[in-house]
């Protein structure tokens, strides 16, 4: 994929580069499985993962399909498989890709962006160099500049989000925006979207949302019935799979949460407090927040980030058949309930999260910020406000793509851990 | 830009239109049938027993069984006699008001030795002759001293000598229910006389004293079902089907010619031309409450064009504000709406008749709402069969978004104004109401239209493209609209459940748009709201939405419904995959 030759120390940093990104990801994927309580079913998800990051793999299914990397979650998945392609998120959590990308992107950039560039710029993995399109919605400051920087390096598709969306108009721009990416997708994929092929990646994607909303509801229960982290994963593990392929493998995981509610196999213990993670995106090998609250005694049992539930949440709700119908469904269902900080108006998130709390009985939340990421920073005072008034404790922890500040990180969890415990005990 | 600002004032000018046009309504001749009795024949038949006038297609038979017989007619020159020349063929002069008598006869009708001196009538009228109107034909009391006078389609009033027989009992025999006493008010009405009774043939006996005893047989020309007559009477419908199913085909050659020109969107004409039902997204379908909404839908509209026939018409007094012709006879249920648009008929209502009224309207307001637009109305069952049938075919609607819905407003005000005030400056709203063209033409009334054809032309094309225009300008609605808050009927809403996903807002027919952006309110019915529950079918979140009767909810959005459609993929998953552990051993 590098059209230059490389000079004998351009490959030395290079092989150095494979290495250590492969050697954190293996680390990262170690103690996820070392975490107690895996689901036998969750193999297939771990499967993918180091594929992708260990083995440097391409994506392992055998399709022919042209991929087409997305950022964001407000591509629309169900346009790319109705033009014949396989959307893949290309969001990275990269540890060492983020720091080959800190020289390329200014420091105060959010570390997303340095690790996509990094893996941009060294070429060395096959998710994104076999990606025959890119589409970058243009959400945040970063994501916009992105976007410029992108197009320099491979077919980069800009998808304009209006910045707010309580007008009519706004979801109308949305909708004109999603028939201006069909050409561009059609010419990649050389396949046309018709109204047979959009109703049935329609039906696949709802099959898997059908699914998620089983796996959401066995979340619910307490005391837990699968680890938070290993719930993340396999959310993660979602943006490499072919939605198919997903589906089936989730059905197979929920069958065996059943059977571990019927049969009371729980993952933790009913004092455990019941914390969920919200904020910025949490992409694998980056999950050391999530292992941390779980290796600290504390139950992950929800997230609002957008490479967690929210990726497959919202279903697309088709009210009119026909072809404009399902336009309109699909810009509603990827921008209306999207509770992405890039609009102006942001409100419904903390509804969203209030609602959560309610339903998996949370105690505590933790607001995760990655440095840089300015606009779900802009949320946490709100949002602390009103917890405030429902005495739900919540605290704001602030990361990098390093591992420098994880006994910071830990001091602070398992304060906060304590904390929730201790209310607990006051409360009996 | 320019259409943006010629927008309003058209709309304003449109609807100024709209009352000019009500106003001269009656000059717009949609579909007239006659109304004279030209094509009409009198048959006498001397076979039968009894005196009386039955009809048969185009023949007005006398059943008679004395031979001498004499007809009178009323023309436009006054009563005329029937001779043998004119029988035959009836022209249009004459009015369509027919009584034979035969010579007098006597009779021991009471039993009581002694014997009476019989007069015995038949009187019959046409169809035409019963419309709405203050006077009944009434024949020369010379001739005939006693008469059965049918008025307004509804009353049985008696006239002796010229005068109106007050506070007299009569004998009543009916085909329908026997023999009965019924006594005459004031007015000479006999108000408690069932209206199937009438229609089915009534013998009308009068003993003026111990030796003179008056009989009439009256006959009205009944609607019967599945004859020549019926299909006549349906014919004015048809023609609205077809006069619409063509504006429809205009309107789609029209908008794919401007969509030809639009850079975009001519990409996808190729596409949505093929018109099918293959390729339907099938998992979002499910039997539901939907489906229990159309079956009250289909159920209601029958109830409303034959439920008199077949379950009486006593509930006929009650009168719930619904959008279903009271011309219809045949109604099991009163349209208030007759009265509402009539108000000046109040001034000549008894005190018990405008209680009823307004009792029936509060009643039905408070129990119903607009459950009645959503549930009930026959106007709302068309345009959703017209909305069903462009969704079975794949055919691009219409969306409108808030700005439209507040842009036609004036429409609405306008459409309000005529519906109230019209009857005042001397029109008549039944001449423009497009309700009128449906359930009498399918009781097999024959009804002539005026604009009101041209107005359910433009309902159903309209309600084709957009689900339920008609009922975003509604006047009937929008009155009972302003009751919303005393209804017993709510759609409420978990606010904090919500997700602002807009699903309900795309769904809803009447496109109120505070149902998804509200976060305040538990209550989010609206003045718009008709009740169809389309919001809740399409939410996906638990609880997020529900309707509530007395404040029980009894339909609540959920997501394991709203996905229910998933479990056949699920169950065909485990197909695959059981088959596959097979091949592997």
């Amino acid at each position: 994929m590098i059209n230059k030759k490389l000079t004998p120390s351009e490959e030395r940093q290079r092989q150095r580069f494979i290495e250590k990104s492969s050697r954190v990801s293996a680390k990262y994927l170690r103690r996820l499985t070392e975490l107690k309580g895996a689901p036998d079913t969750l193999k297939p998800f771990i499967d993918v993962l180091e594929n992708i990051y260990v083995n440097m793999d391409g994506p392992h299914f055998n399709t022919k399909k042209p991929l087409i990397g997305t950022y964001c979650v407000m591509v629309p998945q169900e346009l790319i498989y109705a033009a014949g392609g396989q959307p893949i998120k290309l969001c990275s959590g990269s540890y060492t890709a983020f720091s080959i990308g800190d020289d390329l992107v200014p420091r105060d950039a959010c570390p997303l962006i340095k690790a996509v560039m990094g893996y941009q710029t060294m070429c060395v993995m096959p998710i994104y160099d076999d990606c025959s399109m890119m589409i970058v919605p243009i959400t945040c400051d970063c994501k916009k500049k992105m976007a410029g920087m992108l197009k320099d390096l491979v077919n980069t598709y800009s998808f304009h989000i209006p910045t707010s969306k309580e007008d009519d108009t706004d979801l109308d721009q949305i909708v004109n925006e999603l028939y201006e990416l069909i050409p561009a997708l059609e010419s990649v994929t050389g396949q046309s979207i018709t109204h047979k092929s959009l109703s049935e990646s329609l039906d696949q994607v709802g099959f898997a949302q059908y699914q998620m909303t089983r796996f959401n509801e066995f979340k619910k229960n307490q005391p837990a019935l699968i680890k938070g982290t290993h719930a993340m994963a396999v959310m993660n593990a979602s943006s490499y799979m072919p939605i198919n392929d997903f589906s089936e493998k989730l059905y197979l995981l929920n069958q065996e949460l059943a059977k571990r509610k019927k049969s009371k196999v729980f993952v933790s213990q009913k004092k455990e407090p019941r914390l969920m993670v919200t904020g910025s995106p949490i992409i694998f090998p980056n999950i050391k927040i999530p292992l941390l609250i779980e290796e600290m005694g504390g139950s992950l049992v929800a997230d609002e980030t957008c490479m967690g539930e929210r990726s497959l949440y919202d279903p697309a709700v088709v009210v009119d058949q026909s072809f404009d119908g399902m336009m309109r469904a699909l810009a509603n269902r990827y921008t209306r309930p999207c509770t992405c900080p890039t609009f102006v108006n942001n409100d419904q998130r903390i509804f969203r999260i209030k609602q959560m709390i309610k339903d998996h009985q949370v105690e505590g939340v933790i607001y995760h910020v990655l440095r840089g990421c300015l606009v779900y920073d802009f949320e946490y005072q709100m949002l602390e406000e009103e917890l405030g008034k429902l005495n739900v404790p919540i605290i704001r922890v602030e990361s990098d793509y390093n591992e420098e500040d994880i006994e910071q990180l830990r001091i602070r969890i398992e304060a906060f851990i304590e904390l929730i415990k201790l209310k607990d005990l006051q409360k009996k | 830009m320019k259409l943006k600002k010629l927008f309003t004032p058209t709309i304003i000018i449109l609807s100024v239109l709209l009352c000019v046009l009500a106003y001269f309504a009656y000059a717009f001749e949609f579909f007239t049938f006659s109304t004279d009795a030209s094509g009409y024949t009198i048959v006498e038949n001397n076979e039968s027993d009894g005196f009386y006038f039955t009809y048969s297609n185009n023949d007005i038979i006398l059943n008679s069984d004395n031979a001498n017989t004499r007809i009178y007619a009323l023309t436009v020159d006054g009563v005329a006699e029937m001779t043998q020349a004119n029988l035959s063929a009836l022209n249009e002069n004459y009015l369509g008001s027919f009584i034979a008598t035969i010579p007098e006869q006597t009779s021991d009708l009471n039993q009581d030795g002694n014997k009476e001196t019989l007069y015995s009538y038949a009187k019959t009228d046409m169809e035409f002759t019963q419309g709405y109107r203050p006077a009944a034909p009434e024949f020369d009391n010379q001739l005939m001293p006693f008469e059965v006078i049918f008025t307004d389609r509804t009353t049985i009033s008696l006239i002796f000598n010229g005068e109106v027989l007050a506070n007299q009992t009569v004998t009543v025999y009916s085909e329908r229910s026997g023999q009965a006493e019924y006594t005459s008010n004031e007015a000479g009405e006999i108000t408690d006389l069932p209206i199937l009774d009438i229609r089915s043939g009534i013998l009308v006996t009068y003993f003026e004293n111990d030796t003179t005893v008056y009989q009439m047989h009256y006959q009205v020309e009944d609607n019967t079902l599945l004859t020549s007559r019926y299909i006549s009477a349906l014919s004015p419908f048809f023609l609205i089907l077809t006069l619409s199913v063509l504006g429809i085909i205009l309107c789609l050659i029209l908008r794919r010619r401007i969509l030809l020109k639009d850079p975009i969107m001519s990409r996808f004409l190729a596409g949505n031309r093929k018109v099918g039902t293959n390729g339907l997204l099938k998992s979002q379908n499910r039997f539901g409450f939907m489906n229990i909404r159309w079956l009250i839908m289909i159920s209601s509209f029958f109830l409303l064009v034959f439920g008199g026939k077949l379950l009486g018409t006593w509930y006929q007094n009650l009168e719930i504000p619904i959008f279903s012709c009271p011309i219809n006879q045949d109604q099991l249920i009163g349209s208030s709406c007759y009265t509402l648009s009539h108000l000046n008929t109040l001034f000549d209502m008894t005190w018990t008749e405008i209680l009823i009224f307004v009792g029936s309207f509060l009643a039905s307001l408070i129990i119903l709402g607009r459950v009645i637009c959503g549930f009930l109305c026959p106007m709302g069952f068309i345009q959703d069969i017209y909305d069903w049938i462009r969704r079975k075919l794949k055919i691009q609607g219409l969306f409108f978004d808030e700005k439209i819905y507040q842009r036609i407003t004036p429409i609405k005000w306008g459409m309000l104004l005529i519906f109230l005030v019209l009857c005042f400056v001397g029109g008549n709203f039944c001449d423009i109401c497009p309700a009128i063209t449906l359930s009498p033409a399918f009781a097999g009334f024959k009804l002539s239209l005026y604009l009101s054809g041209f107005m359910m032309v433009f309902v159903l094309i309209t309600g084709f493209f957009k689900r339920r225009f008609f009922c975003t300008i509604c006047p009937l609605g929008y009155l009972m609209g302003l009751f919303h808050k005393i209804s017993l009927f709510k759609l409420k809403k978990d606010c904090q459940a919500c997700t602002e996903c807009g699903a309900c807002y795309e769904a809803c027919p009447m496109g109120i748009k505070s149902i998804y952006t509200e976060r305040k309110k538990k209550d989010v019915t609206s003045s718009d709201c008709i009740m169809c529950g389309a919001c809740v079918d399409k939410c996906p979140e638990n609880n997020a939405l529900y309707m509530t009767f007395c404040g029980i909810p009894f339909y609540r959005a959920s997501r394991k419904t709203f996905m229910s459609g998933y479990q056949k993929n699920e169950r065909k998953l485990k197909r695959q995959i059981k088959k596959r552990n097979k091949h592997d051993k």
